[in-house]
């Protein structure tokens, strides 16, 4: 049985190195290089008519804005318009690169947890700041719950500043564990069609049949709880309450 | 039907207002044929819904492992800072499950607000193929 983990592995395309540290690049950079252009040529080219009846590339790139847009302003508020170039940045590069994973003999960039818990650890530490900026010391205050008493207090600060510190752990975990697990469960039930053989071998084809629509759903979701977490983290340090 | 784009400039003043109620005549038309189609067919939402219990049992999980590995990582830090190894890993461990339970519960709660706020929308829209 082929190896299911083997899709995961990353290759060097070009060895380089840059004051001694390795920045090779892999396939895991010609896929992040990959989803750039591809969206790229989506709002860039796709907008070029800026036409009021949009062609079909124009309308999914306009789609995909006022998808966005509505997402920040539902749940920031006008406030979180500001940042919604960078929401709509991290929407659309996990959005790529899962959907690029997608496609069969490519790799997904996204099941590697120290790519997810960069983006998230990025996130966590922008949105930290913008804490600070717009509140000063006083989004320490966020930390301190209201209405408990004073002998609690010590207790429950500790708990809420590891509760702030596990979101860029469970941020990253979630996107991660869900493409590993289901980029590993097709590429075994692939094994299992192959194996199987002409007689026994289209239940398992017919489970990744639906198996693959399914992951192109979860690629999706992904994305999207990706990017309504930020908002809502973004929500937390515009407006202070949980 | 085809037509230039240009014919269609032409045409568009004095055929607006037809085009407009011939366009409107289409979609009550397929509003209806949609109806028909799924009176005939109602919706199958089992396999939706078992995959968004899923996905929300799956992020209750990893809310609740973070908390414990995050409080589990700060106390092990701390040890091996100070030298006290292992009382803080096991002090931590147990306010790192704590702030688990706590995002579990926000997570939950906000669960719960989201769910009430898209009931109490499609109420108010109240034209759900159900209530017909």
């Amino acid at each position: 049985m082929p190896d299911p983990m083997h899709q995961f592995e990353i290759k060097r395309h070009l060895d380089l190195e840059l004051f001694g540290i390795d920045v090779s690049f892999t396939n895991s950079a010609l896929f992040m290089v990959l989803a750039i252009a591809a969206i790229s040529v989506l709002t860039i080219w796709g907008m070029r008519g800026r036409a009021l009846v949009p062609t079909r590339t124009q309308s999914v790139a306009e789609i995909s804005y006022e998808f966005v847009a509505g997402m920040v302003r539902d749940n920031v508020g006008t406030a979180g318009l500001k940042y919604f170039p960078f929401v709509f940045t991290v929407f659309m590069f996990v959005l790529f690169l899962n959907m690029l994973g997608m496609i069969p003999y490519s790799f997904t960039v996204t099941s590697h947890i120290i790519v997810t818990f960069a983006m998230a650890l990025a996130i966590f530490i922008g949105v930290t700041v913008i804490g600070f900026i717009n509140h000063g010391i006083g989004f320490l205050k966020f930390f301190v719950p209201s209405g408990v008493p004073v002998l609690l207090l010590p207790l429950l600060v500790v708990i809420e500043v590891i509760s702030y510190l596990t979101r860029p752990v469970s941020l990253s975990v979630r996107l991660f564990a869900n493409m590993m697990a289901g980029h590993t469960m097709l590429k075994v039930f692939g094994a299992f069609v192959v194996g199987l053989g002409l007689i026994g071998g289209w239940a398992p084809l017919a489970f990744m049949v639906a198996f693959t629509g399914l992951e192109i759903l979860v690629a999706f979701l992904q994305a999207y709880v990706f990017a309504i977490l930020t908002c809502i983290y973004l929500n937390d340090a515009i407006h202070m309450h949980h | 039907m085809v037509q230039t784009v240009n014919d269609r400039d032409k045409n568009r003043n004095r055929a607006g207002r037809s085009d407009n109620s011939a366009i409107n005549k289409r979609l009550t038309d397929l509003g209806e044929r949609l109806g028909d189609v799924k009176k005939r067919k109602p919706p199958t939402d089992d396999a939706e819904r078992r995959g968004n219990a899923m996905g929300i049992a799956f992020k209750v999980a990893t809310e609740l492992l973070a908390g414990v590995l995050v409080g589990g990582f700060i106390g092990w830090q701390l040890d091996s800072w100070l030298e006290t190894t292992p009382v803080l890993l096991l002090v931590f461990f147990v306010l790192g499950a704590g702030a688990g339970i706590l995002n579990v519960m926000r997570s939950a709660y906000r669960m719960q607000s989201d769910a009430a706020g898209a009931e109490k929308r499609s109420k108010q829209s109240g034209h759900t193929p159900e209530s017909e």
